[in-house]
């Protein structure tokens, strides 16, 4: 029986390689078919879209997807656009209201920074983005760097991730009124409009609405359940506004939100008792930026306020665990200054920024908290015909404020990168090493937090090349990297609650490639990633050398997208390898290696789009955290109209 | 068709089995060693209950063979072809036929014979903690406030007819209720109030609540003085032992031995987390954390009720010594039949723990087992 199993699976996975291979097939012989001259050439819009300072650039890794490719993908959210890059793994648990995390190169989520417009998105309680938060309709480009974008006057904020994710919103090119609204699977409803005036700025509102009542599956040698998610539903609203004028932009921003957290699927007799816990969720922020760059003489400022809340409750009347209701309330402030200067081949860059954030709660005993986190940075460009280098050092130093003992921390950390440009080639390689403070979650929370806690280190090492010509853009990395004292939450000793440690070193080997190809109205991207990240904590555990949860070893991704005389379409494909869910690996199953196929087609006459796509073509079930099973296919159809 | 290829199939693993078996079975101490422990009886077959990780559906039991000194581990996966569910926090032995096992996180209260194979369950008793029994019924506390169509503000005590599997009477007691014990026709239950640390309506319990078993109505409540009654009750006879964890902050935690004829408390300020009793004295390993220094510190003891006499040592040097060196202790369970002392290792947390068996001379029965994540609790069965 167990071997028929076995072999059934074996048979199944063979199965799963094939449609991967065949759908990646399609696409390679789909971009090939029309080699006519070139019309355009594929350039990064990031390139395009900042102006800087001369000589002051050298390239670290990094991957972009422009509004183009975002159109045309079927996408929600952020994290729709960042899963089709090298290196990154996206958790998500699943729907339109689970949360969205992204983690680059297995440094983890809290190690990758979200920036709008060059100033990072913040959540001082838990240290993560919920990506699912921020729309792609009113961005330029997403794009990913490793380590951290290298040009002149960057903030000394945008030096202190490991990974750094840009989020650049677009600045309208004409004046127009866009009207839009869509249906879809599981009670999905969308409308949204954006009033654009040429150059100067935009407003967009968003609602969205889904039940989020999926079917989902599970049929292995020990079990065969089916059902639906429940408590499973969101509703959000989203409004926002933007305004340029000359160096200065103005960026403001309303997210409001309710969902149902429905928890994991367990073995359960009946339906009686479910999860009831509830989320609302309303986040506010308004950014100014000012920027002027004078011959070889840069300044850049930045003012930030943010005003996070977040309500959580589970007691209701059926709920038969812990009956909470807790409301969270974050605030920060932020304002940063950096200047640069050429001076021949050299360029220098300085940057101070400092926050202010607190954490109100009515979770029992805790205390109020305000952390002061100010950060410096130094770097140095240099550029000499084909060779550039730059070296920049941060200085972080993080003081908390509450009732009782708690240290100040102030640590230096730095990176160093290089770069040698052969023709179309472009070889590079950086080193840089970066720490996340504990969050004020990780410290103060009542019967978790710990404040004894040390800071979480990273440490990466990269070399790659690019290749570049008129129609292609090629790279390809190798990387080291290690964190050191990971702050995990684990059981306490001889309780049901739980404490924040320092526990764990990881490191993680990998190469990724991605590949950009644009020809007339097609293009191609593609992305993969190998990758070897392992457990290094004690020798004396059987997990030593086990591969870290939810890190698969191979994925790879593939989007093809046509667009002609109004006419648009995308086919994109996701390969993840199985992937461990155990700290200590042998003791399950691994998750099965998943394929996700998604289609979208457009058509645009005159004012009207009309557009139909189709996520998970395939109904692959899957899950990326085990027991919260992903939606199978679902449908999407969208009308827009422009004015 | 299909019949013969599965009967080939099981011929064929039975061969390969075979296989694989006979070298293992011997370098396990030959016939000599094998006999010995079998005129002393002095190894018991155990069902190690492992809770797993709270919301991965992954409760196993594990099964020791005490004849071949195997560890079988999915142990109810082998045996039912499913999955025991989330969270099991409790196993007891009801009667010669029957075991019971508390899944918490899956709400359900899964009977089994002792040879694994399921025989029903009991979907009444959500959010279901700690059990003991009479032989002819289930006694069961609950952190929730519903059971079948009845509610209560605090969590409850619910009675069920092992004939029927149903839940015939159920009765309020403290917030957050833990171990429950019967002595002479009462059911003694601690109080946690361990919900306090999110919930507002109350504090963590001091209390035991005397409950007549046999109609299930409240008699009275006894007052430890000692906060957050959590976890396992061990009962030597007349008495009870009982851990008070205490706030993890300033209120630190306690041992607390209820004599159940006087109703008189006694304290000790050592905490028991983990305990288990010969039926004579109790054995304790206590674990004290505190949020202000984020730091550990173990307590062993040994317990003496009627003279009140607390040594540092479990058994002997040897015993002790060796739950000295654990990580993580997360069960100390002697057995009834023979005496001998099992205790297990949860490390990490994450990964498989481990467990040991000594008998009462400080003999090691046999090397650590490897078992499955976070083994919790122990029964030995004949």
């Amino acid at each position: 029986m167990i071997r028929l199993e076995t072999y059934n699976t074996r048979a199944s996975l063979e199965r799963i390689r094939w449609k991967s291979l065949f759908v990646l097939l399609t696409i390679i012989v789909c971009s090939c078919i029309r080699p006519i001259s070139a019309q355009t050439i594929f350039r990064d819009s990031v390139d395009l879209s900042e102006v800087v300072v001369k000589a002051q650039r050298s390239y670290n890794p990094h991957h972009t997807i422009s509004r183009k490719m975002i159109i045309a993908l079927p996408s929600n959210n952020v994290a729709d656009a960042l899963k089709y890059m090298a290196g990154v793994q996206i958790k998500d648990y699943g729907g339109l209201g689970g949360q969205k995390t992204i983690n680059v190169r297995s440094l983890g989520s809290q190690h990758v920074g979200v920036y709008i417009d060059g100033v990072r998105v913040t959540n001082v309680q838990n240290g993560t983005v919920d990506l699912g938060k921020y729309s792609l309709s009113t961005l330029e480009a997403v794009s990913l760097y490793n380590a951290n974008k290298n040009e002149s006057l960057m903030t000394a904020s945008e030096y202190a991730s490991a990974s750094t994710v840009y989020l650049t919103t677009k600045r309208p090119d004409s004046t127009s009124v866009v009207l839009q609204a869509s249906v879809g699977s599981f009670g999905t409803y969308k409308a949204a409009t954006t009033v654009s005036y040429k150059n100067y700025g935009f407003v967009d509102v968003a609602f969205a609405s889904s039940k989020g009542n999926y079917p989902f599956e599970y049929h292995t040698q020990y079990e065969d359940t089916t059902g639906r998610r429940r408590n499973s539903d969101i509703r959000t609203i989203r409004v926002e506004g933007c305004g340029f004028y000359k160096g200065v932009q103005i960026h403001l921003y309303h997210f409001d939100s309710e969902r149902g957290l429905p928890g994991g699927v367990i073995r359960r007799l009946s339906d009686t008792y479910t999860d009831v816990g509830r989320e609302w969720d309303k986040n506010t922020f308004v950014q100014i930026s000012w920027k002027e760059v004078k011959e070889n003489v840069g300044l850049r400022a930045i003012l930030k306020y943010a005003n996070d809340y977040l309500h959580y409750r589970s007691d209701y009347k059926e709920n038969i665990s812990v009956h909470a209701n807790n409301k969270y309330h974050q605030q920060d402030i932020y304002g940063a200054i950096s200047g640069a200067v050429g001076l021949g081949d050299w360029n220098f860059s300085a940057s101070t920024d400092y926050r202010w954030s607190d954490l109100t709660t009515d979770v029992r005993n805790y205390k109020y908290v305000y952390r002061l986190d100010s950060k410096s940075s130094l770097s140095a460009f240099y550029s000499c015909n084909n060779f550039s280098a730059s070296v920049s050092g941060l200085y972080t130093r993080v003081a908390d404020h509450t009732k009782g003992e708690a240290k100040p921390l102030s640590r230096f950390t730095y990176n160093a990168l290089a770069s040698y440009v052969l023709g179309d080639w472009t070889l590079r390689g950086f080193y840089k090493s970066v720490f996340r403070a504990p969050t004020l979650n990780d410290l103060y929370y009542t019967l978790v937090g710990n404040r004894n806690l040390k800071p979480e280190y990273t440490k990466q090492v990269d070399l790659g090349f690019t290749y570049k010509n008129k129609w292609v853009d090629f790279q390809t990395d190798v990387y080291y990297n290690k964190v050191e004292d990971r702050i995990v939450c684990l059981p306490l000793k001889g309780s049901y609650q739980w404490t924040m440690l320092n526990y764990g070193y990881t490191r993680c080997l990998g190469v990724n490639t991605a590949a950009n190809v644009r020809y007339g109205s097609h293009a191609v991207m593609i992305s993969g990633t190998f990758q070897d990240d392992r457990n290094k904590t004690d020798k004396s555990e059987e997990s030593y050398n086990d591969y870290i949860a939810y890190s698969p070893k191979w994925s790879m991704t593939a989007i093809y997208s046509f667009e002609r005389r109004g006419v648009s379409a995308s086919i994109s494909h996701m390969f993840v390898d199985k992937r461990y869910w155990t700290a200590e690996n042998a003791i399950e199953e691994p998750l099965e290696a998943y394929n996700c196929t998604d289609i979208k087609v457009g058509y645009k006459y005159k004012n009207m789009t009309a557009e139909s796509e189709c996520q998970n073509l395939l109904d692959e079930r899957y899950e990326i955290i085990q027991r919260w099973p992903m939606p199978g296919r679902r449908y999407t159809l969208t009308l827009r109209y422009e004015i | 068709m299909k019949n013969l290829l599965y009967i080939l199939l099981v011929m064929f693993l039975v061969v390969t089995s075979c296989d694989h078996d006979e070298p293992t079975l011997k370098p396990s101490g030959g016939e000599e060693v094998g006999k010995e422990h079998e005129q002393e009886v002095v190894v018991d077959n155990l069902i190690i209950c492992n809770e797993g990780n709270w919301q991965s559906d992954n409760g196993q039991l594990s099964y020791f063979d005490s004849q071949t000194l195997t560890m079988t581990n999915k142990w109810f996966r082998q045996v039912n072809g499913k999955k025991l569910g989330d969270t099991p926090n409790d196993i007891i032995q009801i009667n010669d036929t029957l075991i019971a096992i508390a899944v918490n996180w899956s709400n359900i209260i899964q009977y089994i014979h002792p040879d694994g194979t399921e025989c029903g369950a009991t979907e009444n008793v959500p959010n279901n903690r700690k059990m003991c029994t009479d032989g002819e019924y289930l006694y069961v506390t609950s952190y929730a406030h519903v059971c079948g169509d009845k509610t209560f503000e605090k969590g409850y005590v619910a009675k069920i007819d092992v004939k029927t599997l149903q839940v015939v009477a159920t009765c309020e007691v403290g917030w957050e209720p833990e171990g429950v014990r019967l002595y002479k026709g009462n059911l003694y239950i601690a109080n946690s109030g361990g919900y306090s640390f999110s919930e507002f309506g109350h504090d963590y319990e001091s209390t035991i609540c005397v409950v007549d078993a046999k109609t299930l109505l409240a008699k009275k409540v006894i007052d430890t003085g000692c906060k957050n009654l959590y976890g396992e009750v061990s009962q030597a006879g007349k008495y009870l032992c009982i851990n008070a964890s205490g706030d993890y902050y300033d209120i630190g935690p306690h041992t607390v031995i209820l004599d159940c004829e006087t109703e008189k408390v006694t304290v000790f300020d050592f905490p028991s987390s983990y305990n288990t009793t010969d039926g004579k004295k109790f054995y304790t390993v206590g674990s004290e954390y505190s949020y202000y220094t984020g730091e550990y510190k173990y307590h062993i003891h040994t317990i003496d009720p009627v003279t009140k006499d607390v040594a540092d040592t479990i058994y002997t040097a040897a015993v002790t010594e060796k739950i000295k060196s654990l990580t993580s202790p997360y069960e100390l369970y002697i057995s009834p039949y023979t005496g001998s002392i099992y205790f297990t290792d949860a490390k990490s947390f994450a990964t498989a723990g481990y467990l040991y068996g000594y008998s009462k001379e400080g003999e090691e029965l046999f090397e650590g087992q490897k078992v499955y994540v976070n083994p919790g609790h122990i029964l030995a069965v004949e």
